[in-house]
C-alpha cells in the first residue's frame, strides 16, 4: 500500500517533470514501466470493488439467513438439509471458480477474482450458519464457544488451501470470539469429559503459535499476523494464571507473567523458523512488544494498583489444575532460543561478539526489573510505595527512549509513541495526585504546549533532514 | 541513496511478481479438501443424533418446572427432569457411591441412571421411573429398562436433553399450555426421549396432556 502511494505521487510528479521539460519522454517511459504507472488505478479501483463486493456479500447473506429464517418452521427436516447444504456448497464452488478466473491486474478490472471473493467469504460465514441449524433442527444442546471454534477450525482449513487472506482473517477472529466466549464459560475449564474442545481451549497458545502464525506466512499477509498475536499473548496469560495452582510463590507468577510474553514478542526473529528468508515480522512483533510494555507501565504507574495487587485466596480461582505449563513451557523455551540468537555474534551487528545490541538490553532491563519489582512486591514485602515509583521512571525513559529514536531514524511513529507515553503519564500523575486544581490546571496547559511546540519542532527538524 | 532505490524496485519488482505467483490457477482440490473437511465437521454435527434416532429406544420423562423466569431462553425451551434434580438421586439405589466419588470441587462426573417402562398401559405416555444410579454403564439390562447417561454438573445433571427449540410462532402457545400444566397437573407433562444402548438420549417431542408437539 505505501508502494502504491508513492507510485501515484511519483506518476503525478513525473507527469509534471515531463510537462516542464526536466525530463524527456524516453525517461517518463522508463519510470512508466518500472514502476506500472498504468496499473495504479486499477489497484484503486480493485480495491474499491472488492470493498464493495464483499459488503454487498455480508448483506446478500444476511438478507437470505433471514429470508430462511423467516420460513424456516415451514419446511421439513429434508427440504432445510438440502437447502442448506446446496447453498453451502454452491456458494463455496462458484466462488472458487470466479476468483481464480482472472488476476489481479487484468484488463476486466478484476470483477469476476472480487466478487468470487465475496462468495467464498460468503461461504465461510454459511459454514457457521450451516453448523448452527444443524444444531438446531437435531434439537442438540451445544456450547456458543464450541460453534466459533469448530467454525474457525473450518475456515481456516480452506484459508490454507486457497491462500486468501481475508479467509484467514476470518477464521482468526472467530477463533478469538471462540476462546474468549470459552474462557467466560465457567463449563469450560472444569474438571469433567476431556473433550477435544477443553484440549483446544487449554492450549490455544500452542495452536495459535502453531497454526495461524504460520498462515500469516503462507498468506504474507501482516493484519493475520497481527491478529494471531492478539490470539496467542492473551491466551498465553490466560495459562500462565492456570500456574497459580501450582505451589508456586505469588511473585514468581507475577514476574513470569510479565516478563514471558514482553520478551518473547521482542526476540521475535522470522529467520529462526525453517524456510523463511526475510524479517518480515519482526517490526510488527516489536512493536507489539513496546505496546504491551508500554500498557504494562501505564496500568502500574498508578499507585493504587500496586495496593490491589495481592493475591488473596488460591482456592478462589476456578483453576483447577495447570493445563497451561506445556505452553508457558514451550513458549518459555522458544523465547530463551530467540535471546540466545540475539546475543549469538552474526554479521549484522559490527562487534563480532557475544551480547545484545543497546535496544534490546534496555527491553530486557526493563523486563526483568518490572517482574523483580512484582516478585518482590507479591512474595517478599509489600513495596507499593517503590514500585510505584520504579514504574514510574521506567516509564518516563520509555517514553524518552522512544522519543530520541524517532528524532534520530525520523520515525514519526515511535516518536508519537513517545509522546503519548509521556503526555499520559503527566496528566495521570497530575490527576491521580490530590493537589490543587490551579496546579492541575498548569500542568495540563503546559502539557498541551510543551507537545504542540515539540510536534512542530520535529517535524521541522524531519523536513530539514531531508 | 541508489541502494534505497535498488530496495525499493527489489520490494515493488517482488510485490508484483508475488502477486503473479499466487494467482496462477489453483487446482481444484485446493478448494476440494477443505471442503470437504467443512462438510464432514457440518455434518458431525447431527451424527450422534441420527444414530441414536435410528437404533434408540423410546423412553418417555418425567419433567420438572424449571425456573420460571428463566422459561423460555433464546430460540429453545429449556427443559428440566425428574431425573436432573440431585434430590431425587439422592433417594435412588446407588447415590452412596456416586456421591463418594465426586470431590468437593466438582468434577463433571458421568452417571447413568437406570429408567424401568411403568407396568401400567394406558392412551397417553406415563415417565418412566428411575430405579438406579450407577457410574459404570449397566450391562445385560431388561427389555423393560434402559440406562441413560448424563452429566454431574454440580447442582444438577445434564443429559444432553434439556433443550428444545420451538417454531417462533407457536412458542408463546406452547409455552403458556407449559404453564398452565406445570401448575394444575404437573405430572403431565413428559417429554419423549430416544435412547442409545450407549446411553445418550435425544429429544424426540413433548407431550402436554394430550398434545403432542413435535418438531
Amino acid at each position: 500500500m505505501t508502494n502504491e502511494k508513492f507510485r501515484r505521487q511519483l506518476r503525478q510528479e513525473a507527469n509534471l517533470w515531463r510537462e516542464e521539460a526536466l525530463i524527456d519522454d524516453s525517461l517518463y517511459q522508463q519510470l512508466a514501466e518500472r514502476y506500472q504507472f498504468n496499473s495504479l488505478e486499477q489497484a484503486a479501483s480493485n480495491r474499491f470493488v472488492l470493498i464493495l463486493f464483499s459488503l454487498g456479500g455480508i448483506l446478500l447473506g444476511l438478507g437470505v439467513i433471514t429470508f430462511v429464517a423467516a420460513n424456516w418452521q415451514d419446511w421439513s427436516k429434508a427440504v432445510k438439509l438440502t437447502l442448506l447444504l446446496t447453498v453451502f456448497l454452491g456458494v463455496n464452488i462458484i466462488g472458487f471458480y470466479l476468483w481464480r478466473a482472472e488476476t489481479n491486474t487484468s484488463s476486466t478490472g478484476g470483477v469476476k477474482r472480487r466478487f468470487g471473493e465475496g462468495l467464498l467469504i460468503f461461504g465461510a460465514l454459511s459454514l457457521g450458519a450451516n453448523i448452527a441449524l444443524m444444531a438446531q433442527m437435531f434439537h442438540i444442546s451445544g456450547s456458543p464457544y464450541g460453534l466459533f471454534l469448530v467454525w474457525g477450525l473450518g475456515v481456516l482449513a480452506m484459508a490454507y488451501g486457497i491462500q486468501l487472506t481475508s479467509l484467514g482473517l476470518i477464521a482468526t477472529v472467530l477463533m478469538i470470539i471462540g476462546y474468549w466466549q470459552g474462557v467466560a464459560d465457567g463449563n469450560a475449564f472444569r474438571a469433567g469429559e476431556y473433550s477435544g474442545l477443553k484440549f483446544l481451549l487449554e492450549h490455544t497458545a500452542i495452536i495459535a503459535g502453531l497454526l495461524f502464525i504460520p498462515l500469516a506466512y503462507w498468506c504474507q499477509s501482516r493484519i493475520i499476523f497481527v491478529f494471531s498475536l492478539l490470539l496467542l499473548i492473551p491466551a498465553l496469560e490466560v495459562n500462565i494464571a492456570t500456574l497459580l495452582s501450582l505451589n508456586l510463590p505469588f511473585g514468581l507468577w507475577g514476574a513470569i507473567a510479565i516478563i514471558l510474553p514482553i520478551l518473547l514478542l521482542w526476540g521475535y526473529d522470522d529467520t529462526l523458523f525453517p524456510y523463511i528468508e526475510s524479517r518480515r515480522f519482526q517490526p510488527l512483533a516489536r512493536s507489539f512488544a513496546l505496546w504491551l510494555l508500554g500498557i504494562l507501565f501505564f496500568s502500574f504507574s498508578f499507585h493504587d494498583s500496586w495496593e490491589f495487587l495481592t493475591i488473596t485466596d488460591p482456592d478462589d480461582k476456578i483453576v483447577r489444575a495447570a493445563f497451561g505449563l506445556i505452553d508457558v513451557i514451550l513458549l518459555g523455551l522458544l523465547m530463551l532460543w530467540e535471546w540466545f540468537n540475539l546475543a549469538k555474534p552474526s554479521p549484522i551487528r559490527p562487534t563480532q561478539v557475544w551480547g545484545f545490541d543497546q535496544i534490546s538490553t534496555i527491553i530486557y532491563g526493563f523486563s526483568v526489573i518490572s517482574g523483580v519489582i512484582t516478585y518482590w512486591h507479591l512474595s517478599i514485602y509489600q513495596i507499593p510505595v517503590v514500585a510505584t515509583l520504579i514504574f514510574n521512571i521506567q516509564m518516563f525513559l520509555l517514553g524518552g527512549g522512544l522519543i530520541r529514536i524517532g528524532l534520530a531514524k525520523g520515525n514519526r511513529n515511535a516518536f508519537w509513541s513517545g509522546m503519548v507515553l509521556l503526555t499520559s503519564q503527566v496528566v495521570s500523575r497530575t490527576l491521580e495526585y490530590n493537589t490543587e486544581l490551579l496546579f492541575k490546571a498548569f500542568v495540563l496547559i503546559l502539557c498541551g504546549i510543551g507537545v504542540m511546540i515539540a510536534g512542530f519542532w520535529f517535524e521541522r527538524h524531519l523536513s530539514r533532514q531531508h | 541513496m541508489s541502494e534505497l532505490d535498488s530496495q525499493n524496485i527489489q520490494e515493488i519488482q517482488t510485490s508484483v511478481a508475488q502477486k503473479e505467483i499466487t494467482t496462477k490457477k489453483l487446482p481444484f482440490w485446493r478448494l476440494g479438501i477443505p471442503l470437504l473437511l467443512q462438510l464432514a465437521l457440518i455434518l458431525s454435527v447431527p451424527a450422534q443424533a441420527v444414530y441414536t434416532y435410528i437404533t434408540g429406544k423410546t423412553v418417555i420423562l418425567q419433567t420438572m418446572p424449571v425456573d420460571p423466569y428463566d422459561f423460555l431462553r433464546g430460540y429453545y425451551q429449556t427443559l428440566n427432569y425428574e431425573i436432573s434434580e440431585i434430590d431425587t438421586l439422592k433417594t435412588l439405589p446407588g447415590w452412596e457411591e456416586v456421591a463418594e466419588e465426586s470431590p468437593k470441587i466438582s468434577a463433571n462426573k458421568i452417571v447413568y441412571v437406570t429408567l424401568e417402562k411403568p407396568k401400567t398401559e394406558s392412551e397417553l405416555p406415563i415417565a418412566w421411573k428411575p430405579i438406579k444410579i450407577s457410574l459404570e454403564k449397566p450391562e445385560n439390562l431388561p427389555e423393560n429398562q434402559i440406562a441413560i447417561r448424563g452429566e454431574y454438573q454440580g447442582w444438577n445433571v445434564e443429559y444432553g436433553v434439556e433443550q428444545y427449540y420451538m417454531p417462533e410462532n407457536q412458542r408463546e402457545q406452547i409455552n403458556q399450555e407449559i404453564n398452565i400444566t406445570q401448575q394444575t397437573q404437573p405430572e403431565a407433562f413428559v417429554v419423549e426421549v430416544k435412547v442409545d444402548e450407549k446411553g445418550k438420549a435425544i429429544p424426540m417431542s413433548l407431550w402436554v396432556r394430550d398434545r403432542n408437539y413435535r418438531f
